[in-house]
């Protein structure tokens, strides 16, 4: 396994963020799901060494974060993209990048000037390069903080939240290009799109209340959705969750409601289910 | 790792508008400062180094927000998962700003002491040590800067330290009161004796040092950090000591060296020789209007240091170790004084041809103002509006000198004739045909009228000296 988290607790005061976390990662993407506070950001945050745990053990890339050189050695071999990525907005694009290359310790000057370029071109910013950062729209920055993490090819990718602000074009670029780094690393993926993670992911972990409650791949996270999804023409009662879809049905969570039909189920479903919040949402 | 961000933000710092535009405004207010004197590099030096305090304003600015940029924008995150540390980042700051700093800063220095060197008759000497101050002052700014950064989080300080140094500056402007710690001098005069600025110099150079460790001590207490900035310390204090102790320590000043210039001769401090010819030019209307014999009351022309104290001391003609370039300012007490002496006009009195000729005479050489109101030639008086302008003498004040001629009483009919006489082309002629009658102590306008082929014309008030 490149990434194992053993106990891994850390607490903000009295607020238990992560509870003795278990989990391993393996060469592939992974997402992670979880509602807003679940421990997902601070767990990515751990795992790219920028958060001190209060407890437990990591080991990624078979070193240990908690040790001063080992650390220093996995941020050269990590990319990492926070979930609010900062700019220094009077630094052109081109220049923050080659700034984060140089403190990731690409020091020869063309090497470096070429992986920028490069790096740039895979997010689509290469003929922005001599803008300036303020200039650039949310969805620009997006992948300006996404072309920093890729800076040295790095053998673990921590992405958190991703394709916030991106278009429907933009994600998909982002969906092949995260497809296609995954191949041969680990990929370690934090988002609220469920479609990302049913597009992208091999495996999701499912997190609430500083813990993981499912650990699997997409299909199974959908699968344990099955006969509990349901298609009705009328508003039911009895459901956990439904909204109201765009053909004028009511989708459904739970039991089944009177009238209703089975319905494939999708990782949303599932996840939904996970987290068993009796939510009504109307399309 | 080091090197690669040095040069990073080398390049930044070099690219910036803030630094360039601050040079440019300093260069800008060098020059508009030392257009309106002849150029004693000395001084013109000094004013230099105050004006590129302006761009070590902007270098503490700069350095303060790249070595503090890593707290801002949200960027701590990012970095921090990476493998180059903040001392890695603070180090690079230390080193690549106070290099441009200093290059910048000697641009704008070098470029001003050109401009001056080629436009005018340079008088003094560059300091080359107080040159290398304004240099030395902008890397430590940079230092000041990247130690604000690392040691205080807020960004309003630089500003408002920057407000205080000018304050203290200002308040201390001849460094009366450890005036070898400030971080400039403002003032000068030949009779302070040399500035002491190698001391200075050794001290910025040093402080600059403390400053650059202070900021990379807040990454930890490394012992060859630690050592660095004690052997600075140790270096500095004693500087700033022996600055302070040997600023105004006062001096004997130069011999003089005499030269003549169109007849007259010209006795001034080996480093203002330079000057002789715009002083004889300044003269030359006036010794061309009157006969060669005269020229012969004329004494020597002395140079002073400028002071107003020393105006008082003499009624020989004077000249500076500052001069304006605005013509009715050191230029017309030189020619009222020379006016005065060829004429042989001295004190109190109204009605006197010698007044007279002596207005036209500089009236030949300038603008001839209005007399002063009367109450104006009382010793002592208040202060009341006068017919000449206040005299800047550099570092030791001003001078206020009522009327013309070095203070050479006369009224209205006395201004009102000389210019008749002006515009008369038979003037010079005339004046020469009757010059020892003209200059005679006893003869009065009356008389002298019709040896100029001037009528009556205004009303003549003879009033003896009291």
């Amino acid at each position: 396994m490149e990434l194992i988290v053993r106990g891994l607790t850390k607490s903000f005061g009295r607020r238990l963020v992560l509870d003795s976390l278990d989990l391993d990662f393996g060469t592939g993407v992974t997402g992670l799901l979880g509602r807003n506070g679940a421990g997902k950001t601070t767990l990515l945050r751990t795992l790219a060494t920028t958060l001190a745990p209060d407890g437990g053990q990591v080991r990624a890339l078979g070193l240990d974060p908690a040790d001063r050189a080992q650390r220093t050695e996995l941020r050269r071999r990590l990319g990492y993209l926070p979930q609010n990525p900062g700019f220094y907005p009077h630094f052109t694009v081109f220049e923050l990048v080659e700034y984060v290359a140089i403190l990731k310790e690409l020091t020869d000057r063309r090497d470096r000037h070429r992986e920028v370029r490069r790096v740039l071109a895979e997010v689509d910013l290469a003929d922005r390069a001599r803008t300036k950062v303020r200039k650039l729209s949310g969805g620009m920055r997006q992948r300006l903080a996404l072309a920093q993490s890729l800076l040295g090819d790095p053998d673990l990718l921590i992405l958190d939240e991703p394709t916030v602000g991106l278009d429907p074009e933009q994600r998909m670029r982002f969906r092949a290009l995260i497809s296609r780094l995954g191949e041969n690393r680990t990929v370690l993926l934090s988002t609220h799109q469920t479609e990302d993670v049913a597009a992208l992911c091999e495996r999701v972990v499912v997190m609430k209340g500083g813990r993981s409650v499912f650990e699997g791949t997409p299909g199974e996270l959908a699968g344990a959705a099955r006969g509990q999804v349901w298609l009705s023409d009328r508003a039911p009662d009895a459901a956990r969750l439904f909204w109201r879809t765009a053909d004028g049905r009511y989708r459904a969570l739970g039991d089944r409601p009177p009238g209703g039909v089975p319905a494939e189920p999708g990782v949303e479903d599932g996840y939904l289910l996970l987290l068993d919040e009796p939510v009504e949402v109307t399309a | 790792m080091t090197g690669s961000l040095v040069l990073f933000e080398a390049r930044r710092l070099l690219r910036s508008p803030v630094l360039w535009g601050a040079a440019a405004l300093a260069l800008a207010m060098a020059v508009a400062g030392s257009s309106a004197w002849l150029p004693d590099m000395t001084m013109v030096t000094i004013g230099s180094v105050t004006a590129s305090t302006i761009v070590g304003a902007a270098v503490l600015i700069s350095a303060n927000l790249a070595a503090g940029r890593d707290r801002r924008h949200g960027l701590p995150e990012t970095l921090g998962a990476l493998p180059g540390r903040a001392v890695t980042r603070t180090r690079a700051v230390v080193l690549a700003a106070p290099v441009v700093g200093a290059l910048i800063a000697a641009v704008m220095i070098a470029a001003h002491l050109g401009y001056v060197w080629v436009t005018g008759p340079v008088a003094g000497r560059i300091d080359v040590y107080e040159a290398l101050g304004g240099v030395a002052l902008a890397a430590l700014a940079a230092g000041l800067g990247a130690a604000l950064a690392r040691w205080t989080p807020w960004l309003v300080v630089p500003p408002l330290l920057i407000c205080l140094l000018a304050f203290a500056v200002a308040v201390n402007p001849r460094g009366e009161y450890a005036g070898g710690f400030l971080p400039l001098v403002l003032e000068h005069s030949l009779g302070w004796g040399p500035r002491p600025s190698r001391e200075h110099l050794a001290y910025l150079v040093a402080l600059g040092v403390v400053l650059a460790a202070g900021a990379l001590l807040r990454h930890g207490l490394r012992p060859v950090r630690a050592v660095v900035l004690l052997t600075a310390l140790a270096v500095a204090v004693p500087a700033g000591m022996a600055a302070t102790a040997s600023a105004r320590s006062g001096t004997k000043l130069p011999a003089q060296v005499c030269r003549a210039y169109e007849g007259v001769s010209y006795c001034v401090y080996p480093e203002y020789v330079a000057w002789i010819p715009v002083w004889g030019r300044a003269l030359h209307p006036v010794l061309s209007a009157v006969p060669e014999r005269a020229r012969a009351r004329i004494p020597v022309v002395r140079q002073r240091v400028a002071s107003p104290g020393a105006m008082l001391e003499t009624d020989e003609p004077v000249t500076w170790t500052v001069w304006s370039t605005d013509p009715t300012l050191h230029q017309a007490l030189l020619v009222g004084q020379v006016a005065g002496a060829v004429t042989g006009l001295t004190g109190c009195g109204t009605g006197r041809a010698q007044a007279m000729v002596a207005l036209w005479l500089v009236g030949r050489a300038g603008p001839l103002l209005d007399a002063p109101p009367p109450q104006a030639w009382r010793p002592h008086g208040p202060d009341l509006p006068v017919s000449m302008k206040e005299v800047p003498m550099g570092a030791d004040g001003s001078l206020v000198v009522p009327g013309q001629l070095h203070g050479a009483q006369y009224g209205d009919a006395e201004v009102g004739y000389a210019r008749r006489l002006l515009e008369r082309p038979d003037a010079v002629e005339r004046v020469r045909a009757h010059w020892d009658t003209l200059t005679a102590p006893g003869t009065t306008i009356k008389q002298a009228l019709p040896l100029l082929g001037l009528r009556e014309e205004f009303p003549v008030k003879e009033e003896p000296c009291p």
